[in-house]
């Protein structure tokens, strides 16, 4: 019965009830777009580190992580890489040789990493054609090789020179190479490109005398929130005693902490949004209660218990707010879900200090579920709490003063 | 229009609630925005000068060819001299004059690749103060001949505690190999994993004599009395040196760069959108209340007072409303700042993370004078933007309608 | 420490009565200098997993030149290392290239053994880097030795704390060495031992060399021949002779 006289209550003052309702509404809206661009940010910053390097995941022989040398490469389990590439959300299981060499081009020697790998599957992980500024990509079974143009720089070569790399192969064998050279590579990590040599698997395995090795397989996904699902898929059907799975926060725990500490300044942006917001609700409950206190005066008047009042608002004030909140709700959907796909530009005073590294100048959004939720319980029970303003002022009024006042 | 005034000024204190919540709204936004710059700015100033201070300096100076080939032999011709001026300009605050290579730092059990500097103790502490970075021994202070002072991680690499030997090895300019043997002094741990895991600090003249250089200066890094002043110190320097290659610390720590800009970028929209979610709690404050005083506007339009002047009636009282929650907001803020620019606040609960990247984890925020100014501005003029519409709202109303409300 | 690779190689048969550690220490090095030497050597690294064998033959004049030829197995065959003073080269006889190693590939270890490439060019060093005292008597494998202790001197860039080497009273041949950190923790050992006649000489035919930290894993170099005084000069030892040796 409360009910319903609530929510008559409630469509009785259309205009008063619109206002409030669209004043939580619009609560929940800012806060789940700041909260989604919060969100979003981290995952463009997972994302983007992720594909500088080591992937999402990455599959490896026991204890290859601790100890990264050439003696720790493995024999991947038959079809693994197929197997891998069959799960759900997994873009591409990526093959990889990598170790050391001195590179060589006339009298200059330098250090070089040099990462045996597949082009074909390589180009979902790095993106590597993208960053091909001069020459041509390698294929599989090509005999040349990608530089990095930091390298090329130092050794004073260019693209179609032959480099000379000399290291030690797997249990210690000779290994030692001549490669033409069929393109230069920059990325945004100068680590990076004054370093690395990209060469074919199969050339890379038979410089390194490790024939059907890998040291590593990375797997790069679209869908970061799947990692986990990938992992422990791939954990099911894995020797345990033989290989280790990693996901990227074992990998990069530095990259977790980056992301806590942004977060860190993240949640008191937020806080402070919701003090905003919070006291633009309070006004809206503030003269909401102002504009009714005759209304309260006459039912109290009349001989409805104070408390009976204060649930009959209390109820009205759910109503609103859960109302209010799932409009929020169902507002905030289409325009989140517009901007995760089609994300803003940065303003170009900051794009290139972003390019400079690769990175995508945008403002990212997420639309992870949590945000959307998170934020409409929030302002929900905010709602709640508010509403202990009108709830107090029913206990404390005097009926006559009240109907006098609201006059 | 005094009278107008007079009419608005006593609404606003006829109605207190009312009053007081939108004087509230105005405040709490100033605050908000006030606090969340200065919070901001002390993330950011405190990693920017960490990695200033501690590791790249404001400005450094290489010869032409050594960023490309750091071969021992490309030496600051006078570079010895070229510190000694540099030390004598008001401008600069403190110099230091280095010797550098790349070599291995071997112990017993392990090799691992790294940098070598060969410093001035005295100099380089007034540059990048190290010596208040020392956890265990001391910055050169001992008596210990040869002695190399390493990040902590890369004594835990390598095996070694205080007082274990080390072997540097490393090339002379005719590329042949040279080494010598060094005591680790102290061990350092700065914001820089670069320093923490591969660099040693060794004497200059250590470094030189095994090199068998006369005089090794490769690098010379400076800090600057105001930080400004870098948009001019800089050409002075680069006109004076055209032979050398004079870098600002943006140019040699580009990732900076990004991170202003990222967290820049980031914060206009989070004002953006405090902003809005003011104008709309004003918005909705407002309306409110125009609802309230249906009754009171009705009377007032049925007496005569035109649309014109009950638009306008509204406005000023928003006027006055701002004019009472901009100061008080403004106020708050500078406590709030001063007592925080003191006080500090405490992050240290997630400290190891903020360390590693450079956060000391003390914060303290900080914002300049200018900015209180912008920001109650913005503010007010958004207060009165959020006006409008309820104002506009008023004067629709139809006056017989409205006296006949209950 | 490689020193023993090439110290052993010769001998001396002079009697000297009365001796202090250094002089027994200069004996045993200067075996070596004015001595030249060729021979044929078999490497066996041992893992727990694997074990490679490579076999090289092997040039030396005094400590400070020396030229390796690996002969199999098939891909390392055909290079070759040379020595000169402190500086170290490689030929890659596949690419055609000779490098010289920079300090990064010195500490790295030699063709996947148990010694480093730093090992191949220290030698002479134990003369001159250390002091040296007699600590004692003792018996191994059958053989009166002195037991000599190593203490490098200040400044000397060696990372060792000390090291134990047990010279035999008879022949002045190294039987064991034991490498120490400066916290006394044994790091590496070495034990020569089929101790025969070859080229003329007595000399040990195997050397163990074991890292502490690792105990399965051991790097054994064997002598199949040597020979000795073959009338080589500092000119033998050269790049190009690296390249066109046989």
């Amino acid at each position: 019965m409360m009910f319903k006289l609530a929510w008559r209550n409630i469509w009785r003052n259309k205009r008063r009830t619109i206002i409030t309702i669209v004043s939580i509404a619009f609560a929940v809206i800012l806060s789940s777009i700041m909260r989604s661009m919060q969100l979003g940010s981290y995952e463009r910053m997972i994302d983007n580190s992720v594909r500088f390097y080591t992937g999402y995941i990455q599959v490896h022989k026991l204890g290859y992580w601790d100890e990264q040398v050439l003696d720790n490469a493995f024999h991947p389990p038959r079809g693994l890489q197929e197997q891998i590439e069959s799960l759900d959300g997994v873009e591409a299981a990526v093959p990889r040789l990598e170790s050391f060499a001195l590179a060589s081009y006339g009298t200059r020697t330098r250090g070089a990493m040099v990462i045996g790998m597949d082009p074909e599957k390589e180009s979902y992980l790095t993106e590597m054609e993208k960053k091909i500024t001069e020459g041509s990509m390698v294929g599989l079974n090509d005999p040349r090789v990608l530089m990095g143009s930091g390298l090329a720089d130092y050794l004073n070569m260019k693209v179609g020179d032959t480099l000379v790399l000399i290291s030690q192969g797997y249990h210690g064998v000779n290994a030692a190479g001549k490669y033409a050279v069929a393109g230069l590579v920059e990325f945004g990590l100068p680590q990076l490109t004054n370093q690395v040599v990209f060469m074919p698997l199969p050339a890379a395995q038979y410089f390194y005398g490790a024939d059907g090795l890998l040291t590593a397989i990375a797997v790069v996904t679209d869908q970061p929130g799947y990692v986990d699902d990938i992992r422990e898929a791939i954990l099911r059907d894995l020797d345990t005693t033989a290989s280790e799975v990693m996901d990227w926060r074992t990998m990069m725990p530095e990259l977790i902490q980056g992301i806590e500490i942004d977060n860190i300044s993240g949640i008191i942006m937020l806080l402070l949004l919701y003090l905003v917001i919070g006291f633009g609700m309070f006004g809206t409950f503030l003269m909401m209660t102002k504009e009714r206190l005759y209304e309260f005066g006459v039912m109290l008047s009349v001989g409805m218990h104070r408390s009976r009042l204060q649930l009959l608002i209390f109820a009205e004030i759910v109503m609103l707010a859960t109302l209010a909140v799932l409009t929020g709700f169902a507002l905030s959907l289409p325009v989140i879900n517009y901007f995760s796909q089609n994300p803003i530009s940065l303003p170009d005073e900051y794009k290139t200090a972003f390019e400079k590294f690769d990175i995508e100048p945008i403002y990212a959004f997420s639309n992870e579920p949590i945000v959307f939720t998170s934020q409409a319980w929030v302002v929900f029970f905010m709602a709640l709490v508010l509403s202990a303003y009108p709830l107090y002022k029913i206990w404390k009024i005097d009926p006559v003063t009240a109907m006098r006042e609201g006059r | 229009m005094r009278m107008m005034a007079t009419i608005a000024w006593r609404n606003v204190w006829r109605s207190r609630g009312r009053s007081l919540v939108v004087i509230g709204s105005i405040v709490v936004g100033i605050w908000a925005l006030i606090f969340m710059l200065g919070f901001m700015n002390g993330f950011m100033i405190s990693y920017i000068n960490g990695a200033i201070r501690h590791e790249i300096s404001h400005i450094q100076f290489h010869e032409a060819n050594f960023k490309k080939d750091p071969n021992i032999g490309f030496v600051i011709p006078g570079g010895m001299d070229l510190a000694e001026s540099l030390a004598s300009d008001p401008r600069i605050l403190a110099v230091s004059p280095r010797s550098f290579t790349n070599g291995m730092i071997s112990s017993p059990r392990k090799s691992s690749g790294g940098r070598i500097y060969g410093i001035i103790p005295e100099r380089e502490r007034s540059v990048t103060h190290h010596d208040s970075l020392i956890t265990e021994g001391s910055y050169f202070a001992s008596d210990l001949k040869n002695p190399v002072i390493i990040g902590k991680e890369l004594a835990n690499t390598l095996k070694v505690k205080l007082n274990s030997k080390v072997v540097l090895t490393f090339q002379d300019r005719e590329n042949n190999l040279v080494a010598g043997a060094f005591r680790v002094a102290g061990m350092l741990e700065t914001t820089s994993p670069q320093i923490n895991k591969a660099s040693a600090y060794i004497l200059m003249e250590d470094l030189t004599r095994i090199a068998g250089l006369k005089e090794g200066v490769h690098e010379i890094a400076l800090l600057l009395e105001n930080p400004e002043s870098e948009t001019v110190v800089l050409p002075d320097l680069r006109a004076a040196h055209p032979e050398l290659l004079i870098e600002s610390w943006r140019e040699i720590a580009p990732e900076l760069e990004l991170f202003l800009s990222m967290t820049d970028s980031f914060l206009w929209v989070l004002i953006g959108i405090i902003m809005i979610a003011l104008i709309f709690g004003i918005i909705n404050t407002m309306l409110m209340a125009v609802l309230e005083r249906y009754r009171e506007l009705g009377m007032l339009m049925a007496i005569g007072m035109n649309k014109w002047r009950i638009f306008m009636m509204i406005v000023i009282e928003t006027i006055f409303l701002s004019l009472v929650g901009g100061p008080a907001g403004i106020l708050l803020g500078l406590i709030t700042m001063y007592w925080l620019g003191i006080q500090g606040i405490d992050l240290s609960a997630y400290s190891e993370g903020l360390r590693e990247f450079g956060y000391s984890s003390i914060l303290y925020p900080y914002i300049e004078n200018s900015t209180y100014v912008y920001v109650a501005a913005g503010v007010i003029i958004t207060a009165l933007l959020g006006a409008l519409y309820p104002a506009y709202k008023a004067v629709q109303l139809n006056p017989t309608e409205a006296l006949h409300t209950v | 420490m490689k020193c023993t690779l090439w110290l052993v190689l010769s001998l001396i048969t002079s009697i000297l009565s009365a001796q202090d550690a250094s002089e027994i220490i200069k004996k045993v090095d200067q075996k070596m200098r004015g001595n030249s030497s060729s021979s044929n050597m078999t490497m066996k690294i041992v893992r727990p997993d694997w074990s490679r064998e490579i076999s090289m033959k092997g040039w030396s004049l005094g400590t400070d030149f020396s030229l390796i030829l690996i002969t199999a197995p098939a891909r390392d065959q055909g290079t070759g290392f040379l020595k000169r003073d402190k500086e170290l080269w490689n030929w890659q006889p596949t690419i055609d290239r000779v490098i010289k190693l920079p300090p990064s590939m010195m500490t790295q270890s030699w063709m996947g053994s148990d010694f480093t490439n730093d090992d191949l060019v220290k030698e002479s060093s134990i003369v001159n880097d250390y002091d040296h005292f007699i600590r004692g008597d003792t018996t191994i494998t059958a053989r009166d030795a002195w037991k000599i202790e190593l203490i490098p001197k200040e400044g000397a860039p060696v990372v060792w704390g000390r090291i134990l080497i047990y010279v035999s009273k008879d022949d002045y041949i190294e039987l064991l060495i034991k490498y120490y950190d400066e916290d006394d923790f044994l790091i590496n050992t070495m034990i020569l031992s089929d101790i025969r006649e070859m080229g003329g000489r007595v000399i040990p035919a195997r050397m163990d060399m074991i890292p502490a930290e690792n105990p399965e894993h051991r790097t054994v170099i064997h002598y199949n021949d040597i020979r000795f005084d073959i009338g080589i000069n500092e000119d033998f030892f050269s790049i190009q002779k690296m390249k066109r040796i046989r």
